[in-house]
Parts: C-alpha cells; sequence; structure tokens
C-alpha cells in the first residue's frame, strides 16, 4: 500500500511517501496502527484529543473517497493522509 | 473585573459611569458574553442599526490586563447592519487590555456626533477632538496622523473610507501597521454612522487578580500543553493558518468558484511551503500574551505587485481572494489583503460579494455595461484593487451595488441569482464547504452573526473525515458541546486557534484564578449556553424565525460536484429540526422555550 502523508506528518515522520506491505481488507485502524509502529513520531496522532475527547481527526482518503473508522482499504490502493485542520 | 461600564453620548458629548450588576459577571463571564447582555440592556433589538439609538461596546474579558497567556482578543458587540442580528466582533490587539486599564468593563458609545469626531479615552478621562481632517483619510494615514498626538502605548481603532461611506461591511482597523479587524458584519459602518472616525484608549491602572499563584500554576499548565502538542504548535508559528489550505482541498471543503466545487485545481499555488519561500519574511505575534506567535508578515518583492506588504493573508482571505475568485497570484491576494485594510473592508465579505458578481458576469446577467466596464472573469486578478476602491468609496454603478453585500445586491439584481449570494441572514460565508460536513452547515445556518464559520465552534475542523459529519442524529449535539466551547473563549477574550490542544481545562484554570471563583467545566458550559441563548433571544426579538435560518439554494439542490464528499448536499430542515431540539427551542419559531430560557436564569423580561 503506498500511503502519501502530508504537512506535519511528512514532517514528523522525515518522508513524504511510505510503502506498506498490508493485506487485503485492512482497516483504517489496522493502516494507522502499522504506520505508528513503522514511525514511532507519528504515534501522537492517535492519542485522545483533550477537547473532543476521541483520536485526532486524521483525514484518511483512498481512491478519493474518505476511509472512515472501521472501514477497509484494498492493499494496491494509494492512501492520502493529511493531518487535522486547524486555524482559519 | 471592575463593576462598572462608562457611557459616552456622542450625540452630547457626555459620558456617566454605570454600574454592571453583579450577577452578569456570574451569568455571562464577560466579552461576547458580557456585551450581548449588556446590549439587551441598551437597545431595542428592532433598532435601526445605522441610526444613532444603535450602541457600540467595547467590552472587557476577565482575563485582560492579568497577562495571562492567549488574552489575545478584544470584543465589540453592536447589531448589525448587514444582518440586523446582534453581532460580536473579535480584533486581535492591547485595545482590550487597555480599557481594563483604565478602570472599565465596557465603553459603551452611543448617539451620532454632529461633526466628524475621534474619541481620546486616557484612563477615567475622556476628550472629543476634531477629525474633520481626517475624515476621508485611509486607516494607515489615519492612524499615523492620530499617533502623533498619543502615546505610543494607546491602542488606536479606526474606520477607513468604506465606514465612513456606511458599506455593509466595513470593518474597525486596529493595531496601528499590522492592521488587525474587527473585521465582520459592518461594525465600521455603525462607527461611520455615528462619525466616529477613531477610538483611542490607554489606560495605566492595574486589575485585581484574586489568586496570583493559581495563575502562575495555570500558566505552566497551559504551556505544558502546549509543548504537548509540537504537531500543532510549530506548523502554527511555521505557516500560520495558511497550513490548512492543501488539507482542505484534499478533504473538498475548500470553497472554490463562488461555492460551485470544494477543490482548486491550482492549489499547488498555496502549498504552505511556497508561501512560506516566495513570500512570508518573518513571524509576530498578533498581541500581547500570544506563547505560539502564528501570524505573518509577507512581501512582494517583484512584477506588478511588487512593494505589497501585510500581516497576513490569512487562510479566509486566501479561500475569499484565491479560490473562490480561481485567482492563483498569491502577490495579487497580498496585496489585496493590505488595500482591503486600508480602506477598511471586511476581506471575506468584499471577496464573496466580488465572487456574485463575477458569476453573474460570467452568466451574462450583469454585462460591462453593469460592472462601469470591468471585466469581472473569474481568475482576473487585475480587477480586484480597482474594486476594492470603488466598493469602499460606492463609486459608480458596480461599486454602489457591491457595497450592499451580495444579499441585497442579489436581491436588486434577480433573475436567480440568490443561489450564489453565498451568505446566511445576510453575511458572506466563511471558508468551510458544508455540503460533506453538516455541522459546519449548522454552523453557518443558526449563528447568531450571520454566515460565520466560527462563533458555533467551526465543526468542520472537528468532523470532517468521520462517517458522523454527513448524519443528521447527533449534529446538534456536537455542534452545541463545540458552540459552548467557542462561547467560553470569546467571553474570556481568549484566542481560539489553541482551542482544539488547550480545550477547556486551560480557560477552567485561568478564570478561577483570576476571578476567584470555582469555573469548572460544567459551570463555564453552562455559561455558553445561557450566552447561546441570549444570543438567540436578541435575534429572536429582532424578528428572525425558523425561515431565516437559511442557506443558499446552490447547497441545499447542487450536490457536491468532487472530492471526497462528491454527491452530497445539506439536509436543512431536517438539521433545523435536530438543532432547535437539542437547543430547547421552539420546533416552529426557532425562539428559545420559556422553560429553556427559566432554567437557565435568564430573565424573561430582557
Amino acid at each position: 500500500m503506498r500511503v502519501l502523508l502530508a504537512g506535519s506528518l511528512a514532517e514528523r515522520a522525515g518522508q513524504r511517501e511510505i510503502s506498506l506491505a498490508l493485506a487485503g481488507r485492512t482497516t483504517r485502524e489496522d493502516l494507522l496502527r502499522a504506520l505508528a509502529a513503522r514511525i514511532p513520531a507519528l504515534a501522537p496522532y492517535l492519542r485522545l484529543s483533550p477537547e473532543t475527547g476521541a483520536a485526532l481527526p486524521l483525514l484518511v482518503i483512498a481512491g478519493g473517497k474518505w476511509v472512515h473508522r472501521g472501514e477497509t482499504i484494498a492493499a494496491e490502493a494509494e492512501v492520502e493522509i493529511h493531518p487535522p485542520i486547524a486555524g482559519g | 473585573m471592575h463593576g462598572k461600564a462608562l457611557v459616552v453620548d456622542l450625540t452630547t458629548r457626555t459620558s456617566v459611569e454605570q454600574e454592571i450588576p453583579h450577577k452578569y459577571y456570574a451569568h455571562y463571564l464577560g466579552g461576547r458574553g458580557l456585551g450581548t447582555r449588556l446590549l439587551h440592556d441598551f437597545i431595542d433589538p428592532t433598532t435601526d442599526p445605522l441610526g444613532a439609538d444603535n450602541v457600540l461596546i467595547f467590552v472587557v474579558g476577565p482575563l485582560h490586563a492579568t497577562r495571562a497567556f492567549y488574552s489575545s482578543k478584544s470584543v465589540l458587540v453592536t447589531k448589525s447592519p448587514q444582518t440586523g442580528t446582534c453581532l460580536y466582533s473579535l480584533s486581535s490587539g492591547s485595545l482590550g487590555h487597555n480599557l481594563a486599564r483604565c478602570g472599565y468593563d465596557a465603553l459603551i458609545l452611543k448617539g451620532r456626533s454632529e461633526q466628524p469626531s475621534y474619541l481620546v479615552m486616557k484612563d477615567r478621562s475622556i476628550e472629543f477632538k476634531d477629525a474633520s481632517r481626517i475624515w476621508g483619510m485611509n486607516t494607515g494615514d489615519a492612524d499615523y496622523f492620530i499617533r502623533q498626538k498619543v502615546g505610543a502605548e494607546a491602542s488606536i481603532a479606526l474606520i477607513g473610507p468604506a465606514g465612513e461611506n456606511l458599506v455593509k461591511y466595513a470593518c474597525i482597523v486596529t493595531e496601528g501597521r499590522q492592521r488587525n479587524t474587527f473585521g465582520r458584519g459592518g461594525v465600521g459602518a455603525v462607527m461611520g454612522s455615528k462619525n466616529l472616525k477613531a477610538l483611542v484608549v490607554s489606560g495605566s491602572g492595574e486589575v485585581h487578580i484574586a489568586d496570583e499563584a493559581a495563575l502562575r500554576q495555570a500558566q505552566r499548565a497551559l504551556t505544558k500543553r502546549l509543548a504537548a502538542a509540537p504537531e500543532w504548535a510549530k506548523p502554527m508559528r511555521t505557516y500560520g493558518t495558511r497550513g490548512v489550505l492543501q488539507y482542505m482541498n484534499a478533504a473538498g471543503i475548500l470553497p472554490t468558484r463562488q461555492w460551485h466545487t470544494g477543490q482548486y485545481k491550482n492549489i499547488d499555488a498555496f502549498v504552505p511551503e511556497a508561501i512560506l519561500k516566495n513570500w512570508i519574511v518573518s513571524n509576530e505575534n498578533c498581541a500581547p500574551y500570544c506563547p505560539n506567535p502564528c501570524y505573518h508578515w509577507c512581501t512582494v518583492k517583484e512584477g506588478e505587485y511588487a512593494g505589497a506588504t501585510a500581516f497576513g493573508p490569512e487562510f479566509e482571505t486566501i479561500y475569499a481572494f484565491g479560490s473562490n475568485l480561481e485567482n492563483a497570484r498569491f502577490d495579487s491576494i497580498i496585496a489585496v489583503d493590505d488595500y482591503c485594510d486600508l480602506m477598511g473592508l471586511d476581506t471575506m465579505s468584499t471577496g464573496l460579494t466580488i465572487g456574485w458578481a463575477t458569476e453573474c458576469y460570467e452568466r451574462g446577467i450583469l454585462g460591462q455595461g453593469d460592472t462601469d466596464g470591468i471585466d469581472m472573469r473569474y481568475g482576473n486578478h487585475q480587477m480586484l484593487l480597482d474594486l476594492i476602491r470603488r466598493i469602499a468609496y460606492r463609486q459608480g454603478e458596480i461599486g454602489n451595488l457591491l457595497a450592499e453585500g451580495s444579499k441585497r445586491a442579489a436581491a436588486k439584481v434577480g433573475q436567480g441569482s440568490e443561489a450564489w449570494a453565498m451568505t446566511s441572514k445576510g453575511m458572506e460565508f466563511g471558508g468551510y464547504e458544508c455540503r460533506g460536513s453538516w455541522g459546519q452547515a449548522i454552523q453557518f445556518a443558526f449563528s447568531h452573526r450571520g454566515g460565520c464559520h466560527h462563533d458555533l465552534g467551526t465543526p468542520a475542523r472537528l468532523e470532517m473525515g468521520t462517517p458522523e459529519a454527513t448524519q443528521v442524529e447527533g449534529r446538534g449535539t456536537f455542534v452545541k458541546a463545540a458552540a459552548y466551547r467557542r462561547i467560553i473563549y470569546d467571553s474570556s477574550v481568549m484566542c481560539a486557534f489553541p482551542l482544539p490542544v488547550l480545550g477547556l481545562e486551560s480557560s477552567s484554570e485561568l478564570l478561577s484564578a483570576v476571578t476567584g471563583r470555582n469555573l469548572d467545566i460544567a459551570a463555564l458550559e453552562e455559561i455558553g449556553e445561557r450566552v447561546l441563548n441570549i444570543e438567540r433571544l436578541f435575534i429572536s426579538k429582532a424578528g428572525f424565525r425558523r425561515e431565516d435560518d437559511r442557506l443558499p439554494s446552490r447547497l441545499l439542490l447542487e450536490p457536491l460536484p468532487d472530492g471526497p464528499n462528491r454527491g452530497k448536499v445539506v439536509p436543512l430542515e431536517a438539521l433545523k429540526d435536530e438543532f432547535y431540539a437539542t437547543c430547547g427551542w421552539d420546533p416552529l419559531t426557532g425562539i428559545p422555550l420559556p422553560e429553556t430560557l427559566q432554567r437557565l436564569g435568564i430573565d424573561l423580561s430582557i
């Protein structure tokens, strides 16, 4: 799976693009866990937000469509992951 | 806080001190909340916003002059000439701190000066000055003129030609060369209607802090929370609000071509790294006591806009004059940003009103005979400075038409153009496409300021990318909670940018230390709910009903054509039912139910 990181995610990871060997029907959570394991610097993005009490709402898009909690991603998909929207 | 306001009558040139009831502080905190409560006391909600009976209330919050981190905002409350609703407006800077140091919690300006004048407030003294020499000046020149006569520590808030000419979305400019603004809703036109060019405030007193040690502890806790979130703090320092442009585009929520789409094909022009490399000169804090400065000076070094320098542009200005007009020329947006500030115009409403006219022109509804010969096409950055000048001075047919804002202009031009007047209650939208973000749709439709993007907490930032973003059930509760948090920040006078990192925990600690009251999160949320309801009560008394909580038909009938939210529209009537039920408002009228007001201790006679 080809994963493209944007903004501060790429900055933290030190790279914009990562290839992950993941099986078919990988869920969003599987993907983020695999990412955090591969690049520990990304782990803070999985912690709880003090404002919402939920995981920070990373924007995960595969094939031009949202990947929500629990949804699966094809192994050959190109996935974009953007940090939460803040400021403005 | 001091427990009193200074009421200045511009008609009679007199002033009088007035006590503020103690319970107002317990119920409404300060800033936005206290100002709206005072607005109920001082005007009839049906008052003509540009008449002498309207008031301008500059109001202090509990954190002003305490040196609390992020106590960065000054607050102004009035009735808006753009929307006819109650309006609070925020500006970064030191005006609120200076007012608090004068010994007042509010400065209330009423009446109308017979001649152009400006007001100088120094501690407890008020002086009326002749402004005939600076009437007509842009905000930069007028600020320079006044600054020669007052101390460097004084705060100056002033209007430009747009305010003098009663442009419906004229702003008030503060902080000298930074040109921060009380931006939205036409506060500059209210000041212009009072023949008041400027307000100068300098205070030398102090405010009482109940527990200095607890305040120091709260500051340390805030700093730790900030340090624990480098993924938020560092990009804000480096790129400012521009850092989100590419994410919003990827998410399909960057309004483009007058909200036809949520993705801009030339987004590469606005990638933060490119902006940093090509345009940003330095970053700077927009107000005292900011631990993470995120504003930037941008300069154009060459080309047709060479020499243009702005303290910005921020995200909303880039959206309004960039993607929304399909204008990829960042140098033109820097020039436009500063020119709007000099003229005293709100950039969001200016950009979207020009966008409305551009779509009319592209569709053949307006021709060059209507636009005074200007070729108003998408992507034509060269039309912008000319149009801004025409709007500010109400020059020619097009200037006078657009000075009224897109809702009124559409009502005049007709031919279906209301569909792309992207406003609610007459205020043009901030830059969050909401067809795939229904919490944000609630924000736009129900905001008591009009099409404001943030006074209910900017739900798009929290819900985007989640399945709940397009589910009706639960959106009311979600938005209500976000609204309470935002209201507390606006009433404390805290900058809301770090809200996702600090939550209400830091507000609670800072406010409890300063006031000596136990303002835990539950207490703050109750204050938030109370403020939301007195705002709703004000607009209800002004005549707004369920049918006025509306969105333009583009968002209801035209599915979003691209991006992850493609195919979506806003189910507005269902969202109304959901939000009214959540808030305890009458489902038929949208008016707060008596039991809701009683539960919150709101006096039904107001």
